[in-house]
């Protein structure tokens, strides 16, 4: 799990903001992220040789190919291919409040989320694991069914980068066309800031119940919506109209955290009762977090 | 240098600490931040924090200039005009002299002259002249050279007339100005009383400081000067056939009795003298009776001297008019009630009059001889005493519209036959109407009453009040009823039904005919027993003495106008003129000859009135005529664009906006 730290600087969500395009900014994630990091996801069983590649410390010792440390006096690694029908469903919030950057924020949640998303995608397209969108909000949906191959992966990058947050969040009908698409043996990742609809989340999460399905919620919030901002007075005004609201952030503030952190042990205490991984990422936090998590998830899937 | 129209404006000054207290005592601006959720969200108080310096010195200094500003404005700045020019440090001076005929006595004009020359030696001073009274006024305007001045004060003399000091009063602020700075009226005059009382406060409330200089105010018990004794009034009456009566009255003004000699003249031949004994502050009376047959003038002089000798002699018209004539036409064989009418008749007229000058004498020869159209023009007046168609015979007729078209009046009464009459008047152009019928009251039935006369009319005036009410209860029993009239007829009397009672036509010469549709006999009328009856005759006939060219002489005072248009008369020296053969006397007016006077600090206080002649009063009084240049437009401007910057710069950076606009709460 060591990561250099000329590395983990690629991962800052502050150095990757500045990337425009989704399928270069993918590519530095998941290479800068995984790279050495874990098993190869082909290594398998059975497998089909791949390819072979420098050894890295902490890896096992069995993936190295001996007779071409005997010829060469080098220590590499053999990967191998292996089929498999495993597929990924990214499912992205794209209401309004995902909009939402602070005022020291390195970018917008959504523009975080879509960096993840994009990075899934990627890490799916690369393993040759079918991968679909779903969710966006309710004036502006997504939808792209699960599928492989690099033409399926740039939709996949196109419509990440034409969406933006806006409206509210998917309604319930939405939902129901949404859980009835997802394949078997998948895994679905949830991008959302998860800060409405708490009622709701465990109907949305009943497809989890299924030993066919994985599940991990990823929860992304910005710091300013615990700690808010250092003024001494703010209106604030729901992204999702939700209203008006004069106050001053610094007598409020104790509250607030409190009450983030009562909303997220909900929230974690709701996906356990689904079998549902939770974790909470800030957009200050770097990418390879949310990745590790992700590969784990789906190593223990395989 | 700027002052200000409301400096108790400049305390809103004070407001200066409002923007600094505003800014001290800042409430944060709350921006709109648009929020995820507001769920986690609670309301509190929003703080209000001060600043322990100022730290946004731009807006703040700009904020109170705003304040300056309009304390600036409401305290009216202007630039005042004409006021530090070097016109107004020089001191004006109006050199006021009066020349009315006082100035001639009690050494008077000696003092003016050499008052007006010591004036006229004060420094740094522009001097303007008025001299009024005793005729024309003479005016110099604002700065003419001293010398100038000098030479026409010693060219002038004092005049006959009294002092028309409403006429200088209405001159002073035309020479002197009303807006500049420091200017004085110098009033030299012996301050008459009779001509100065009544101008209180005129020159004070202009702005104007009044300075009086009393001449002529040497010897004095209280406010009246000694040794001045006066003809006040001179009449002449008749005295019998040949002889006048001149009556004068003298008056001493001293506090001491003096027997003096008083003279008729006619001309530089002394007629009578005769002593008159004049008490201390008294009058007396001398009487002179002299022939009129061989002068037309006289002069009456009081011997000695006085403190003032125009008053001292007084010239009058004593030659007297020629009584005036009438005369009757009846016919050949006049009835009984012709010749009753007719000595009646005679009988009033030749007492109307005062019996002075104004006499009627009964010339009957005349009026005979006016039928062969001779002596017409000596007549005054022809009575047709009545009138029927006798006057077709020969050239009366003739006669007649000649008489009229000299100016003079024939009057007329019904004959028998009322029917001839209007016949023979419509034939002959004299009067042209209808005869309807002899109206005729039996006894036992009420008269007919005399309406109520148009009050437009002169005959009003004379019937005015009481005196009308025994016209108006003249009976009158029988009369002729007339109808249409010719337009040129007038009717100055009618009964209460509106039927004419007299008629009055007048010619182009001047002449007027009258028909009375009765008879002056008591079986017709009663009205010539009435008193009303000669007043009624004489004005409806056009008779007054007052009226006629022969009236007695007209007194004027100096200055008085007689007359209107071309062939008016302006008295402007005293004297005997004969004006289209009216005889004229002017005299000077008797307040020039009392020596009541003011002093020089009455006149003063009068004339200043109870506002002291101080430049701010002047301000006051004449705001506009001072050019000052007010700054209000100019300051509104700054104000504006101060405003405007103001605004610009209270807006907030975009940068301290956030990502969306933000509301200053």
């Amino acid at each position: 799990m060591a990561v250099s730290t000329e590395k983990k600087d690629l991962l800052d969500p502050h150095y990757l903001s500045r990337i425009k395009d989704l399928t270069l900014l993918a590519k530095v994630v998941v290479d800068g992220s995984i790279y050495g990091v874990h098993r190869s996801v082909r290594q398998g069983r059975g497998a089909e040789f791949f390819q072979y590649r420098p050894y890295e410390r902490g890896e096992d010792l069995k993936s190295i190919d001996w007779k071409v440390f005997a010829k060469r006096d080098e220590l590499v690694s053999k990967t191998f291919q292996e089929d498999t029908n495993f597929s990924i469903v990214l499912l992205l919030d794209g209401s309004a409040s995902m909009g939402y950057s602070g005022t020291h924020s390195p970018c917008s949640k959504f523009r975080y989320a879509q960096m993840l998303a994009a990075s899934f995608a990627y890490l799916a397209f690369r393993q040759g694991d079918k991968v679909g969108l779903v969710g966006g909000s309710e004036s502006n949906p997504l939808f792209l069914p699960v599928s492989s191959g690099r033409g399926h992966f740039h939709r996949i990058i196109s419509a990440l980068s034409s969406t933006q947050p806006e409206g509210k969040d998917l309604p319930a009908q939405a939902w129901n066309k949404i859980q009835s698409s997802f394949p078997r043996r998948s895994l679905v990742v949830y991008l959302s800031d998860f800060l409405e609809n708490e009622n709701q989340l465990a109907d949305r999460l009943r497809f989890a119940h299924s030993s066919f399905y994985e599940c991990i919620c990823l929860q992304i919030l910005d710091d300013e919506e615990c700690s808010l901002p250092e003024v001494d007075a703010l209106r604030f005004v729901g992204m999702e109209g939700q209203g008006e609201l004069s106050t001053s952030p610094k007598l409020i503030r104790r509250k607030v955290e409190e009450n983030m952190q009562s909303h997220q042990e909900l929230l974690k205490s709701i996906c356990l009762a689904k079998s549902v991984e939770f974790q909470s990422l800030r957009t200050s936090d770097d990418l390879g977090l949310a990745l590790h998590r992700f590969i784990g998830l789906r190593s223990r899937k395989k | 240098m700027i002052e200000f129209g409301q400096p108790l404006a400049l305390w809103a000054g004070l407001s200066l600490g409002l923007p600094i207290l505003a800014h001290m005592a800042y409430r944060q601006i709350t921006d709109r931040k648009l929020f995820p959720t507001l769920r986690f969200l609670s309301r509190s108080s929003i703080p209000r924090s001060g600043r322990k310096k100022p730290s946004d010195w731009l807006l703040l200094v700009l904020r109170c200039l705003l304040f300056a500003l309009i304390a600036l404005l409401l305290a009216d700045p202007y630039i005042p005009g004409e006021t530090s020019t070097d016109d107004s440090v020089r001191k004006k001076v109006l050199i006021v002299l009066d020349r009315s005929s006082s100035m001639q006595g009690w050494n008077a004009w000696d003092e003016a002259v050499q008052c007006v020359s010591t004036q006229l030696q004060l420094p740094d001073t522009d001097f303007a002249f008025l001299s009024f009274g005793g005729g024309a006024m003479i005016t110099r305007n604002l700065g003419t050279p001293r010398e100038e001045l000098r030479s026409l004060v010693g060219d002038i003399t004092p005049g006959e007339g009294r002092s028309s000091v409403e006429a200088m009063l209405q001159t002073v602020p035309e020479l002197l100005g009303v807006s500049t700075g420091d200017r004085e009226v110098v009033l030299i005059s012996d301050f008459q009383q009779s001509d100065w009382q009544g101008v209180y406060g005129r020159l004070g409330s202009q702005g104007f400081t009044v300075k009086a200089l009393a001449v002529g105010h040497g010897s004095m018990v209280g406010n009246m000067r000694l040794g001045n004794r006066a003809i006040v009034e001179t009449k002449v009456v008749p005295h019998g056939a040949d002889e006048i009566k001149v009556w004068s009255v003298v008056r001493n003004w001293d506090d001491q009795p003096i027997d003096t000699n008083i003279s008729a003249y006619n001309g530089q031949k002394l007629l009578q003298s005769q002593n008159i004994h004049l008490p201390a502050v008294g009058t007396a009376q001398a009487q002179f009776f002299v022939s009129n047959s061989s002068f037309a003038r006289l002069t009456v002089k009081l011997e000695g001297q006085d403190e003032l000798a125009i008053d001292d002699n007084r010239t009058v018209w004593v030659t007297a008019p020629p009584s005036r004539k009438f005369g009757f036409w009846s016919s050949e064989s006049p009835k009984d009630t012709d010749l009753l009418e007719m000595n009646y008749l005679s009988v009033a007229l030749e007492s109307s009059g005062d019996g002075g000058w104004d006499r009627w004498e009964h010339a009957n020869d005349l009026a005979e001889r006016m039928k062969s159209l001779e002596a017409g023009s000596q007549l005054n007046l022809l009575g047709l005493i009545g009138a029927s168609d006798w006057l077709d015979e020969g050239e009366l007729s003739q006669a007649v519209t000649l008489f009229l078209e000299s100016g003079r009046t024939v009057f007329a009464t019904p004959g028998e036959s009322p029917v001839r009459m209007n016949q023979t008047f419509k034939k002959h152009a004299l009067l042209d109407f209808t005869f309807s019928r002899l109206e005729q009251t039996p006894f036992r039935m009420s008269p007919h009453r005399i309406a109520t006369l148009d009050e437009s009319s002169k005959l009003s005036e004379v019937f005015s009040g009481d005196s009308s009410r025994d016209l108006y209860l003249t009976k009158i029993r029988k009369f002729l009823m007339l109808k249409n009239l010719e337009s040129e007829i007038e009717v100055p009397l009618r009964n209460r039904e509106g039927h004419p009672l007299v008629l009055v036509k007048k010619f182009p010469g001047g002449g007027r005919f009258v028909l009375f549709c009765f008879r002056m006999t008591t079986d017709w009328t009663d009205l010539p027993v009435r008193n009303s009856f000669l007043p009624l005759f004489v004005e409806v006939c056009g008779l007054s003495f007052a009226d006629s060219s022969l009236s007695h002489t007209t007194r004027l005072n100096l200055g008085d106008q007689y007359g209107k248009g071309e062939s008016s008369f302006i008295a402007s020296k005293p004297g005997l003129f004969k004006v289209d053969s009216h005889l004229i006397e002017v005299v000077s007016p008797l307040s020039e000859s009392m020596p009541e006077v003011l002093n020089a600090g009455e006149v003063t206080s009068m004339i200043s009135g109870p506002i002291p002649a101080a430049s701010t009063t002047e301000k006051e009084i004449y705001p506009t005529e001072r050019k000052d240049q007010s700054l209000w437009l100019w300051i509104t401007c700054a104000i504006l664009c101060v405003v405007l910057f103001e605004n610009i710069l209270s807006k907030p950076n975009p940068s301290e906006r956030g990502e969306e606009d933000a509301i200053h709460a």
